[in-house]
């Protein structure tokens, strides 16, 4: 009788060592959670991400385009970067589209941007001390001309044109004008680049003196590229310090959403991830004045938060200023593919109607982050002859705003919705008024809708 | 050895093993708050912040247990005999139905009209009531009539569900009152679940019911902050945004909160909260974090 009670007790207890196990590791034990790969991550420097997507250069007769990678794109932005580095800038003002045209035409070069930045956060990257310069200022376009010593700077969104006068030194007044004027003799005889023109006459007057288009579009391969839907568990993850407190439910709209109370996540049916975190404080700071180290903080979160493409470039940045609301900051990147095309090299955005990289950030942290990116993998092997920019400008023509200069021409890949892991995306001509933006599939001539 | 030794050995051997799991399990999380080794300040430090800020410390601070759970939260759907039952009693028999069908479906409510009354039930387990014969009274009522007629109103239209508490009376601009309900849980409040009566005159001109099915979640209880460093953590938010003037304190409760989703998952996680309430409005601090819930 006691040995059989001993041995129901033994099992007794056998079986309760069992369940508090059970409640230990399995209820009450968190697996780690699915954090950030730990490692390094790479973080852009400011001026990489805001580095020219293009450089064109305008002879007597003619107009050369150089891509990063090609020769001579480089050399120029390496001479362009010295000439102006370490400047003081003293005098600056606006100047007319007539005046900026007379320094334009026949002997320039000019940097072409991705999109409109903060003049001054673009200088200050290149260590000029930009005194005397409004943080009101915006520019996707830098020149400087073999007639005059300034350096032209302008918006082609807005149709602003600014000269930094003077930027030559106090001992060598004609010093712009003169290292440009070599540097275009260097550029005729050693870098052929790829021809550029403005569109044909019989369209030249619906674009902006500036807009350049490839003189042969020749032929263009697919891009294959893959979506980054498989790192979005991690990257949903690496948002919240403490995994054992985030609420997730799955929307009858297919977002999935996360959330700790304070920070919220969002893990949409596309791939795109959205993040909102809110807080309360009070600002202390001018934002404009600190626009530089939001940037930084800005290229440190993304590269902490899904990493930064190979290729990227900044494409738009705009404070916002709410009433009675705090003063934000709003950057968005583009990611870019590089390649070689019939011996040249060809540098090529990723065109989506999506925010691909967008953040919005205040003094203290981010607030705000969307992200769909694909990553490029390579180009295909058929290159397709595509239509001309003219074609593809009177395929939209009918959908232009009425009485609005087209600002910009070039070739992209589309960034359409996939389903497949990795799938090619094909070229379109991006037409451009201002910030509207029309697609034209680059071989069937078909505009690419909303 | 023989086995008889064999069985005393392993015994002594589990009861050391599971008064050690128990231990771990149940016993050394309250142990480590008591004797704050889980690092956070005591109470006093807590009154001390609070009092240098002009909020009064010597009230009736409520309590909660150490250690809570989240809860899984779903919407609860009304099934067709509880439709007729609330249509009866709000209606009565002269009920007109303005659609076909038995039960609401998700892109179509169920609704009933007796003369100037109506009522609506959703898929989602809404349910609103209004009397559009009621009309503002000049006199008006007081705001315990209005706590009576909403009482009444609980109880017979209602059916005097058990699972809901008075939570609160406002006076509305037009000389009505609103008096909320708020669902419970094992006897704590789950605050997304609702029933608010709009009393205008002596009668009930509006009434909107959300009530959830709630569950424990099985194990993961964290340590609750007590209600005073909660007030602390709203303390330390108006502190940060420079919100002018001084917190006054009207209500704090603990509870449950959560949105109310458009849910494709059956429920979701209910959080911990202590619910503040101040003459600036109402804010949830999570219990377990400290955050305010946004």
């Amino acid at each position: 009788m006691w040995e059989k009670l001993k041995s129901l007790t033994l099992l007794g207890l056998i079986l309760t060592s069992f369940y508090l196990t059970g409640e230990l590791w399995l209820v009450h034990y968190s697996p780690p959670t699915p954090g950030q790969q730990q490692g390094e991550y790479r973080e852009p420097h400011p001026l990489e991400i805001m580095m020219p997507t293009a450089i064109k250069i305008h002879f007597a007769t003619e107009s050369r385009a150089y891509s990063p990678g090609e020769t001579g794109f480089n050399e120029t932005w390496d001479f362009l970067r010295s000439m102006i580095s370490g400047g003081h800038m003293v005098s600056v003002r606006s100047i007319t589209e007539r005046d900026w045209l007379r320094a334009y035409a026949l002997g320039s070069i000019e940097l072409k941007l991705a999109g409109p930045v903060q003049m001054r956060m673009w200088l200050e990257a290149l260590s000029v001390q930009p005194s005397g310069l409004s943080t009101d200022h915006r520019m996707d376009r830098v020149m400087t001309s073999i007639h005059s010593n300034h350096v032209y700077f302008w918006d082609t969104e807005r149709g602003v044109f600014i000269a930094w006068e003077n930027a030559a030194r106090q001992d060598q007044p004609s010093r712009v004008r003169d290292l440009t004027s070599q540097h275009l003799l260097a550029a005729s005889t050693n870098w052929p680049g790829q021809e550029v023109r403005p569109l044909a006459p019989n369209l030249r007057a619906q674009a902006a003196a500036w807009v350049y288009v490839p003189a042969d579009p020749g032929l263009w391969p697919q891009l294959l590229a893959r979506h980054e839907r498989g790192q979005n568990n991690h990257l949903i993850a690496g948002f919240f310090p403490d995994w054992s407190l985030v609420r997730r439910v799955v929307q009858r709209d297919g977002r999935v959403a996360f959330t700790d109370g304070q920070r919220h996540a969002y893990l949409h049916p596309d791939g795109a991830v959205r993040y909102v975190a809110t807080s309360w404080f009070h600002p202390l700071h001018d934002i404009n004045a600190r626009a530089s180290l939001i940037l930084a903080s800005a290229l440190s979160f993304v590269a902490r938060h899904g990493g930064w493409p190979a290729e990227v470039r900044m494409n738009y940045m705009g404070v916002e200023q709410p009433p009675g609301g705090l003063a934000q900051i709003n950057f968005s990147f583009v990611p870019y593919t590089s390649f070689t095309l019939e011996g040249r090299s060809q540098f090529v955005p990723i065109v989506a109607r999506e925010k691909q990289v967008s953040l919005t950030a205040n003094e203290r942290h981010v607030s705000d982050y969307e992200r769909l990116v694909y990553l490029p993998i390579d180009v295909g092997a058929s290159p397709t002859r595509i239509i001309t920019p003219e074609a593809a400008v009177r395929v939209v023509e009918r959908n232009l705003l009425p009485g609005i200069l087209i600002t910009d021409i070039y070739i992209g890949f589309y960034q359409r919705p996939i389903d497949a892991a990795a799938e090619f995306l094909f070229p379109v001509w991006v037409v451009k008024q201002g910030r509207q933006m029309f697609l034209v599939n680059a071989y069937t001539g078909e505009i690419v809708s909303r | 050895m023989d086995w008889r030794r064999g069985k005393s050995i392993l015994i002594i051997s589990f009861l050391i093993l599971n008064i050690l799991l128990a231990g771990r399990l149940y016993f050394i999380p309250e142990i480590e708050m008591y004797l704050s080794l889980a690092g956070r300040p005591s109470l006093e430090a807590v009154f001390y912040a609070l009092q240098t800020h002009g909020i009064a410390t010597d009230r009736e601070w409520p309590r909660s247990a150490t250690r809570m759970p989240f809860t899984q939260v779903s919407l609860r759907r009304l099934a067709a005999g509880e439709i007729m039952t609330l249509r009866q009693r709000m209606l009565g028999d002269q009920t007109v139905p303005q659609t076909e069908q038995v039960v609401p479906t998700d892109d179509k409510p169920l609704s009933f009209t007796a003369g100037q009354r109506d009522l609506v039930v959703t898929a989602r387990g809404h349910v609103s009531f209004h009397n559009r014969a009621v009309l503002p009274s000049p006199g008006g009522v007081s705001a315990e009539e209005a706590m009576r007629i909403a009482g009444t109103f609980f109880k017979t239209e209602l059916g005097n569900p058990g699972d809901f508490v008075f939570d609160s009376v406002t006076a509305l601009d037009n000389a009505s009152y609103r008096v909320e309900y708020v669902q419970t849980f094992r006897g704590h409040r789950v605050f997304p679940g609702y029933i608010i009566i709009i009393v205008q005159g002596q009668e009930v001109a509006a009434m909107w019911m959300s009530r959830l099915n709630v569950a424990f979640e099985a194990g993961g209880a964290k340590v609750v902050l007590p209600a005073a460093e909660a007030v602390l953590s709203l303390l330390n938010h108006r502190l940060n945004a420079r919100v002018e003037g001084q917190m006054e304190i009207v209500d704090i409760e603990f509870g449950y909160h959560s949105p109310i989703y458009d849910a494709a998952d059956p429920s979701w996680r209910g959080v911990p909260v202590w619910r503040i309430r101040t003459k600036d409005g109402v804010f949830f601090i999570n219990a377990h974090s400290g955050v305010l819930e946004s």
